[in-house]
């Protein structure tokens, strides 16, 4: 029996299909999410307009989604210059804990006397160099041993998080906290300003995103790590060091999930504490994806599911449903976004027919 | 039954009609009995093509890469290439001719420095270039052309654009950590006018090429750096008729201005006209190198089943003596 189904790569797709299937996939998700949400005995229209109203319903909601994007935005663009290599960094969430490990690290031995500005400096290189180690062991094996970046990055995400509980219950207990495991809360000068009422993180992010757009599209380097990511042999040829630019790619990448480490720690929990990437890695690698690699692109798609994280939180406390809502709802979204994506690579035709279904 | 094919002499042999397609159209159906190679050119490539290949014999020659004695091992650790010595000149075109995977390959890369030899040297002007990393080899002022018989998956990148492509040769000599366009886009513009290179533009992705354009952006960006060697691996595989003549007026151009020039090729007949010698290769050895005037198509064919040129001499002795 032959498959009735034929799938085929598509040569061209003009704009405006091209925009109409993506139209279509939010349509859908919104219905479908509607269905089950009506299945739930919930309401979807309050529910849809419950999450709009979370994540932008007042200015302090409006804050809360950009601090909710900036984590994301700054971890996508360390995965964007990974995955320019096609190198599968899963790695991220394990930075940022450890990026978030190094500012505490600080945080916990100056003096309190010390300058905000020294500190927070102290704090951010030494975040930096935690989040770029974390990212240069699994670099280092795959330049020289060619192992499984993807299996590596991802295990180390373990390493770091058990890493930061055995701190959290062991050496690091904060003696004042009554035998609850926790580390001690950052002091006065530890902490992250905040501009226009948000953590001076998005600043930072903006200037990020620049400066990653520009070193992949502007630098030699940026190039070569482009070139890698197409075809090793071509990178041989053209006598490039792929050891090398594996590694720097791996350092720049992990180095800015180690920022979001710090920001994270720094402005959000004001201390460490195993959960401080909150899941922010994994989110980044689907929003990197999405926005096709794009470090500009990357900084709207981050937004709004920034919104949407927000949202779901909002749901949960205003309209008291349970956490499994809002999951159901970021996912559908989710699975219609990413199903679109397939759509606009492929042709899905019925062979008799040859008609096109989507 | 239909065949789909580039090799004239095969729809010449086995089909009964033919149609010509050319960029999309469809140009003419003949019955093959009625019609000669050379029509079928001419409606192939869509003006007259001169099937002849020159050759000048050029006598200022100078040595300028020498191999000696080089032992290439394959991964699985037998020999790719056995005590491979030979010299190449100036104003010369060297032939390598052999069954697939007699070590052509291996011999491309040994001299790009791609792969690691494992006994012997190369010098190039004097300078042993053995256990160089193509970046040592760019940095010691070397100026080598490579097309590689992969053309997508190593001279180009297949998903970028010609001026990216272009860029590739270029990049390591721009001062500083910015990429410099600007001078690529004119040479980009100035290869694709040169070549004649059909592409809707100088932005286009290679692989949405058609395979003798994707050479022809390969081989001018080879020759437009100026380079002393050229190694060209199977140059005109999957080409048609007209682009297959026009690289091989490219590489004699080369040869005239004093390129030394490696062609590695499959076709004994555009080996013969082409070539000022021929190298040939058994099994990763030379059983010969040899002058193509001196020789013929079978005697070249026997080299490749590895026969020595002495064999094949006494041979034809024997012969003689038997008449």
């Amino acid at each position: 029996m032959t498959n009735p189904i034929r799938i085929t790569k598509r040569a061209d797709l003009s704009r405006r299909n091209e925009i109409l299937i993506r139209l279509l996939a939010v349509v859908l998700s919104i219905v479908c999410a509607g269905l089950a949400l009506m299945i739930m005995g919930l309401d979807p229209i309050k529910i849809f307009s419950s999450i709009i109203e979370g994540c932008a319903g007042t200015e302090l909601r409006i804050k809360q989604t950009i601090v909710k994007a900036i984590p994301l935005t700054i971890a996508s663009l360390g995965i964007i210059v990974a995955f320019k290599m096609n190198f599968w960094n899963i790695g991220a969430e394990g930075q940022i804990t450890m990026g978030a490990f190094g500012a505490t690290l600080v945080a916990l031995n100056v003096p309190p006397t010390t300058p905000t500005a020294v500190t927070l400096l102290l704090m951010f290189i030494c975040a930096v160099i935690c989040g770029a180690i974390w990212a240069f062991i699994p670099a280092i094996f795959k330049a020289k041993l060619g192992t499984n970046e993807t299996i590596f990055t991802l295990m180390m995400n373990y390493v770091a998080i058990k890493f930061v509980t055995y701190l959290q219950y062991g050496p690091w207990i904060d003696p004042n906290g009554g035998g609850f495991p926790r580390i001690a809360q950052f002091t006065e000068n530890c902490i992250l300003p905040s501009v226009l009422g948000v953590n001076i993180g998005w600043i930072f992010a903006i200037i990020c995103v620049v400066l990653v757009y520009l070193f992949i599209n502007h630098t030699k380097t940026g190039y070569e790590i482009t070139v890698v990511g197409q075809s090793y042999e071509t990178a041989r040829y053209a006598g490039m060091n792929i050891s090398k630019i594996i590694v720097i790619a791996m350092l720049i990448s992990g180095g800015l999930c180690g920022t979001v480490g710090m920001i994270q720690a720094s402005a959000v929990e004001k201390t460490l504490v195993a959960t401080i990437a909150n899941g922010y890695g994994f989110t980044a690698i689907i929003t990197a994806w999405l926005s096709k690699l794009n470090p500009i692109t990357c900084v709207f798609i981050c937004v709004a599911f920034a919104a949407l994280i927000q949202g779901g939180a909002y749901i949960q406390i205003a309209l008291g449903v349970s956490s499994a809502v809002s999951s159901v709802v970021q996912g559908l979204i989710l699975f219609f976004v990413l199903g679109s994506e397939f759509f606009i690579q492929y042709k899905v035709s019925l062979k008799h027919k040859d008609k096109e279904v989507a | 039954m239909v065949i789909i094919t580039h090799k004239l002499n095969e729809v010449m042999e086995i089909s009964d009609r033919v149609t010509v397609l050319r960029k999309g159209k469809s140009i003419e159906t003949l019955n093959t009995k009625d019609v000669k190679v050379s029509q079928l050119i001419e409606l192939v490539v869509g003006k007259k093509v001169d099937l002849s290949i020159s050759k000048d014999i050029i006598e200022e020659k100078t040595e300028i890469l020498k191999m000696d004695d080089v032992t290439v091992l394959d991964p699985e650790g037998k020999n790719a290439l056995e005590d491979v010595s030979f010299e190449l000149c100036t104003h010369e075109i060297l032939g390598v001719a052999g069954v697939a995977n007699s070590g052509q390959k291996e011999l491309c890369e040994a001299i790009a420095g791609l792969i690691k030899v494992n006994k012997g040297r190369i010098f190039f002007d004097e300078q042993n270039i053995v256990g160089k990393t193509p970046r040592e080899i760019i940095r010691l002022g070397i100026r080598m052309g490579f097309i590689p018989e992969d053309r997508l998956g190593m001279g180009l990148v297949a998903s970028m654009d010609i001026v990216h492509n272009i860029i590739l040769k270029d990049y390591q000599n721009q001062p500083g950590i910015v990429l410099r366009r600007g001078p690529c886009i004119e040479k980009a513009k100035r290869i694709v006018q040169e070549l004649d290179i059909q592409t809707p533009g100088i932005t286009t992705p290679v692989k949405k090429l058609s395979g003798g354009n994707i050479q022809k952006v390969l081989l001018g960006r080879e020759i437009d750096s100026s380079p002393r060697v050229l190694i060209t691996a199977y140059p005109v595989r999957g080409l048609d008729i007209g682009a297959s003549y026009k690289i091989y007026d490219l590489l004699n151009e080369q040869k005239k201005k004093g390129v030394a020039v490696i062609f590695v090729g499959e076709d004994l007949d555009v080996l013969m006209d082409l070539c000022d010698r021929i190298m040939v290769l058994c099994h990763g050895k030379v059983t010969g190198i040899v002058d193509p005037e001196k020789v013929t198509k079978d005697d070249i064919g026997l080299l490749m089943t590895g026969h020595s040129m002495e064999e094949i001499e006494a041979d034809k002795k024997e012969g003689e003596l038997d008449d």
